[in-house]
Order: C-alpha cells, then sequence, then structure tokens
C-alpha cells in the first residue's frame, strides 16, 4: 500500500468512530434536533481542548521524570499521581471549562438533555484529534485498540459531564452538579489512565471495566434526561410568566422552552403555576423533580432510524454500531411494548460473549502453541464459532421483531434469510487473513454489505414506528 | 466577557500555541527513529524503515562501545540489511558486532560464537560457503569449550553447520553432525521431561 494510502486509511481510523459515535449521540435526540453551528462548535471545542491539556502533560511528565524505569520505588505513587492530576484532571477540567464558557450560557442550551448532547460532542472532538495524534504515527494496531477504549471512553466521559451540566443549569444548585460532574469524570478518567499507564498484566482487564462502566453510566445519564426532555415535550403543566406581554397566555413547558431558545425568558425568571399558584423559577420547573410525571405520559413515539444514517453508523464504526443498534432496538420494543426485558444485559450479554472467546482463546493457545498445537484452523473455527454467538443474539431478536411486525405489515423481513446472510458475511469478516491484497477495502465491502443485510431489518422497523406513531396519533 | 470566557480563551489560545512550538522543536530522537524504523519494518516498508534505522544508528555510533544502544542499532541494522538481500552492508555491520564482542567480552565468550554464526548465516546466504564453515568452526569451538560438548547451543551450531555442509555437497559430513545434534537434543528433551 502507497504512504498516501496507509496515512488515508490510518485517518480514517482516527476519525471515524469519533465522528461515529457523535453522530449517533447527534441523532439521539429525537424530539427534536440542536442546532448544528452549536453542535459543531462544540465538538471542535472538544477537539481545541487537546492541545492545551497535551502541553500540559508533557510538562509535567518531564517535571515527575515518568520516564524513569517501574522497579522505582515511586513508580506507582507517580503512575497515579499523573494519571489523576495531570492527565485525567486536565483533560476534564479543560473540556468542563469550554462547555461551561462557551456552551452552557447559550439560548440554544434549552433544556436538561442538551447537556447530553454538547458534553458528548465535547468527548468525541476531543477523542478524534487525540486519536489522530495517537494513531497516525503508532498505526493500525494502536487504532483499532483506541476504538474500543479510549474513543468510547472520552465520548461517555464527555456525556456523563454534559448530564451533569444540563442538571446544573436548570436546578437551584447549579454549582454542587457541576463539582460533582467534574469528580466523577476525573475518577473514572483517572482510573483508565493509572491502568493504561501503569503496563500492568492486569490493566487490560480494569481498561475494559472502566469503559463499560462508563458506557453504562452515560446511556443511564442518557436515558434518565430523555425522560426529562419527553416530560418537558409532552407535559400538560401550565405556567404564566411573570413578567412581558404574554402575561395571561399559559405556557406550557414545551413553550418555556422554545421562549428560552428565543431569548425571551432565561433560566432565572419566575413563573406561576397555573394549578397551584405557586412561583417558580424556569430552574426549578426543568428541575429533575419532574421526572415523576413521565410514567403518566403517552406512549413515546419512535422515528426510527434512516436507513442511509444506520449504514453510515454500521460503516465509521467497523460494524461496532451493531452493539449500539440491538441495544437501541430492545429499548424500543421494551419500552413500547412494557416487556419484562433487560436491554442493558442483553447488550452486555452480546459484547461479552463475542468478545470473551477471542481471551480464553488466547489464554489456551499460549499452551497448546507449546506443544505445537493450535493454528490456522483453529482460529477460523473460533471466527465462525463467535459470528455463530452474534448470529443467534441477533437471531431472537429478530424473532421478536418478527412477532410484533407481521401484525401490522403485510410483508416482513425473513429472519432466517437476514440470519444467514448475516453469519456468512460476520464469518467471512473474522476469518479474512490480514495478508490478503487490498485486506482493508475487501473489509470495507464486508462491512457495508453486513450493514447492508441489517438494513432490510432497519427498514422494516422505520415502517413499524411509523404506522404505530400514525396509530397513536389518530 | 465573562471571566470564565477569558480563563478559557487564554488556556486555549496560549495553550495550543505552547503545544505547537513545543511540538515544532521536538528534535528526533534514538528512540523516534527506532520507534518509526520498527514500525515501518513491521509493515515492510524497508527502505523507510532502513532510513530510520541508520539515521538511529548514527546518533549513538560514537557513544562507548558498551551502550546497549549502539549494539540494539547495529543489530536493527543488520537484519533490515539482510532482510533487503544486502549481503555486503549487513557483512559490515555484524562484523562490526564481532569486534565490539570481541572487544568487551573477549574473544572466547559465547556472545562472539553468537555473532560468528550471525556472520556465517549472512555468508551462506551469499553464496560464500567456505568462509561460512570457517566461522561456523571458529563458533562451534568457543562454545564447546565454554560451555561444553554436550550444551543446547552447540547442538543449534551443529544443526547450522548440518545444513551448510549439504549445500556444500558434503552429504556424510552433514550426516555425522545431524546426528551429534540430534544426540544433543534427544537428551536434552529427557531432561526436560
Amino acid at each position: 500500500m502507497s504512504g498516501g494510502m496507509e496515512m488515508l486509511k490510518l485517518l480514517y481510523i482516527a476519525m471515524g468512530p469519533g465522528i461515529a459515535i457523535a453522530v449517533f449521540i447527534y441523532h439521539s435526540n429525537k424530539l427534536g434536533r440542536e442546532p448544528g453551528r452549536l453542535v459543531l462548535k462544540s465538538f471542535f471545542l472538544g477537539g481545541l481542548a487537546v492541545f492545551p491539556t497535551y502541553y500540559f502533560e508533557g510538562v509535567a511528565q518531564e517535571i515527575l521524570g515518568l520516564q524513569a524505569d517501574e522497579s522505582s520505588p515511586f513508580f506507582w505513587l507517580k503512575t497515579i499521581f499523573y494519571a489523576f492530576f495531570c492527565v485525567a484532571l486536565a483533560e476534564e477540567l479543560c473540556k468542563f471549562l469550554f462547555l461551561k464558557a462557551f456552551i452552557f450560557d447559550e439560548r440554544e442550551f434549552n433544556e436538561p438533555f442538551d447537556g447530553i448532547i454538547y458534553g458528548g460532542m465535547v468527548g468525541c472532538g476531543f477523542a478524534t484529534v487525540e486519536n489522530i495524534m495517537y494513531v497516525l504515527p503508532s498505526g493500525q494496531a494502536v487504532g483499532i485498540f483506541r476504538m474500543l477504549t479510549a474513543v468510547p471512553g472520552h465520548a461517555f466521559f464527555g456525556i456523563i459531564l454534559g448530564y451533569f451540566m444540563g442538571r446544573a443549569k436548570f436546578s437551584l444548585n447549579g454549582a454542587r452538579h457541576l463539582i460533582h460532574g467534574l469528580v466523577v469524570v476525573v475518577i473514572l478518567h483517572g482510573l483508565y489512565d493509572t491502568a493504561a499507564f501503569s503496563n500492568a498484566r492486569w490493566s487490560i482487564y480494569l481498561i475494559f471495566a472502566i469503559i463499560f462502566l462508563g458506557i453504562y453510566l452515560g446511556l443511564k445519564a442518557k436515558r434518565e434526561l430523555e425522560k426529562l426532555a419527553t416530560v418537558i415535550e409532552f407535559s400538560a403543566k401550565q405556567y404564566f410568566p411573570l413578567k412581558g406581554h404574554r402575561k395571561k397566555v399559559p405556557l406550557y413547558l414545551r413553550d418555556i422552552r422554545c421562549l428560552l431558545s428565543k431569548g425571551k425568558l432565561v433560566p432565572d425568571d419566575s413563573l406561576i403555576d397555573k394549578k397551584s399558584g405557586k412561583i417558580k423559577s424556569v430552574r426549578e420547573i426543568f428541575s429533575a423533580k419532574i421526572i415523576s410525571q413521565y410514567k403518566g405520559l403517552p406512549k413515546t413515539p419512535f422515528s426510527g432510524m434512516p436507513v442511509k444514517l444506520f449504514l453510515i453508523f454500521y460503516q465509521m464504526t467497523f460494524g461496532l454500531y451493531l452493539y449500539f443498534w440491538f441495544l437501541g432496538n430492545y429499548r424500543d420494543f421494551t419500552s413500547y411494548k412494557k416487556l419484562k426485558l433487560n436491554p442493558e444485559l442483553l447488550a452486555l450479554g452480546l459484547f461479552v460473549f463475542t468478545i470473551l472467546p477471542y481471551f480464553v482463546y488466547g489464554v489456551i493457545k499460549k499452551k497448546l502453541l507449546l506443544t505445537g498445537a493450535g493454528g490456522p484452523v483453529a482460529d477460523a473455527l473460533l471466527d465462525l464459532f463467535v459470528a455463530a454467538i452474534e448470529s443467534a443474539f441477533l437471531y431472537y431478536q429478530f424473532q421478536m421483531f418478527s412477532g410484533f411486525l407481521k401484525k401490522k405489515l403485510k410483508k416482513s423481513f425473513s429472519v432466517s434469510i437476514i440470519i444467514l446472510s448475516f453469519f456468512v458475511l460476520s464469518g467471512l469478516r473474522k476469518v479474512l487473513l490480514p495478508t490478503i491484497p487490498f485486506y482493508i477495502f475487501w473489509e470495507m465491502v464486508l462491512i457495508l454489505t453486513q450493514g447492508g443485510v441489517l438494513a432490510f431489518v432497519q427498514r422494516d422497523l422505520n415502517l413499524y414506528w411509523k404506522l404505530e406513531n400514525e396509530r397513536n396519533i389518530h | 466577557m465573562t471571566r470564565t470566557k477569558r480563563v478559557a480563551l487564554i488556556i486555549a489560545v496560549a495553550g495550543s500555541l505552547l503545544y505547537v512550538c513545543s511540538y515544532l522543536n521536538t528534535p528526533e530522537t534514538w528512540e523516534s527513529h527506532n520507534k518509526k524504523g520498527v514500525k515501518a519494518f513491521e509493515e515492510s516498508r524497508y527502505a523507510e524503515a532502513e532510513k530510520h534505522l541508520v539515521q538511529a544508528f548514527e546518533l549513538v555510533e560514537k557513544l562507548p562501545l558498551n551502550d546497549r544502544r549502539l549494539y540494539f542499532s547495529l543489530y536493527q541494522l543488520a537484519e533490515i540489511y539482510r532482510v533487503q538481500s544486502k549481503f555486503a552492508e549487513a557483512d559490515r555491520i555484524l562484523g562490526r558486532i564481532l569486534e565490539i564482542d570481541e572487544k568487551i567480552l573477549g574473544a572466547a565468550h559465547p556472545n562472539v560464537a553468537f555473532a560468528l554464526n550471525n556472520l556465517a548465516v549472512n555468508d551462506r546466504l551469499r553464496g560464500k560457503y567456505e568462509e561460512a564453515e570457517v566461522l561456523l568452526k571458529r563458533a562451534l569451538a568457543i562454545l564447546e569449550k565454554s560451555l561444553g560438548k554436550e550444551h543446547v547451543l552447540v547442538g543449534n551450531i551443529l544443526e547450522h553447520y548440518a545444513y551448510l555442509l549439504h549445500k556444500m555437497g558434503r552429504s556424510t559430513e552433514a550426516q555425522e553432525m545431524e546426528r551429534r545434534f540430534q544426540a544433543i537434543f534427544s537428551a536434552q528433551d529427557i531432561e526436560n521431561h
């Protein structure tokens, strides 16, 4: 591969995951879109935060003399100090500061959920620029490892930070939420960095554990503020403003949100509750307390996902989007049909059962190699086994969809054909040898085809949600 | 402009400028050249790897002979030349390693025998079988004397010697060598079990 092509490939590996997660976060707001200008601004601010923090980290590294060998008695002390106070604190504080200074007071940041979007964008921007700086000099292997660890880590730490920012903007004790958010992300990030810098054997497990925890907390935070956004959108509660010419016109929560974005109201403005007559500020009205209204609201409408967008996500994350898609689909059906399922546990199961065999095999292979056993056939069999596990998880999910879809659509996708095609493509992709000519091209083709197969399911799901929404409206 | 905004702006501008300055002023080190060379080597970009490894070597060329970086660089260079079939250059470098080993460790040290063996491999690849045989005999003598005739490392040299003898068409002598190294390896296996 020529130098130019190699550089392009590395750039793709470095930028793809961060941008894909950013697009995922942007589209996760199902009730409306944040202004593109502010979303891009957050992304670039995140990218910009890399430079001052890197300078600081470089200086701190020289002062601490971290190049010293691991047998030094102060190695662990220095590593922990460097990880928590020179890297985690510097990076998260810089993201926090940029968010607070340039985004927090924007009019369009007009409900707590917006914190998730802008925080996530800052995290993704940071992850993308940092990834370019790591992957271009270090190569593909580093890019793939970081795609699974540092990139989602930064993105979800950003979401967690954004969650607290959103809560802080719309609550009476904002400072407490801001400090709380900063402490949580610094602890998560510091633990991750300690493991990453320690070079210890166990560090890989801790790295993945922190990333899982970050993703879990990030998704939980997103879910909570999604509920709050739903309440703001559909709540029947009304308020009268205390000032302005609208004093006699009752406002729904969504009207208040709209006036905030136009600058006609600010979070400190007070309104009167139409029912109780109590005076409350917008901060109080939009605080987390209103989540209690969520259960009484009509069923959440789902918009599905445009097939093209699905294919872009799938391609840009090298197929890793499968896990998020799997989770999202379960969540939509569980919430809509009130099913007794645990979507997070199922998605985690899919992830663990498709990663764990490789770890186990790696350990066994080390021992087998000593006796001359193991080899390409065993590798291929393992790849096919993992492809079968993936397919089995999808099979059970698609069977469930199929049951619901058949009642609504004249003709829905065939579970067996989709699963069989997915298994073949997934197996092929996994057994593909990196040594073959134009390997990256073939891998991309297989990922796109795999995404294409799943796109049939997405297309039918979109139709289903469209029909359900129409039924709910009527 | 609020105070937070001013602070953030100063950090963003000053921090980014300082980073860019420090990035532009970072000199290439032995480690950075080596890292780039090894990466290019792993990705089969041998010409680029050679360029970086030569630059790394030039940075440590004048260091004391016992500096591990000099030693490491010489081995890296020998390998990159050998992979590209630049045997004459590899020979020059392997000769330098041999010289260093002899000076620092003494002519009878096992490391000298390994350096001789590496030179012999290079000569064999160039088709200079007679020269390779001379070197292997020297290596064998050193190892037999320092480690004993039954040592597994002696077996390795014998294995190489047998292979060379086959190449030279001296099958009877080659079979004799094969019997010797097989006996050493079987004894080693029994010991391990």
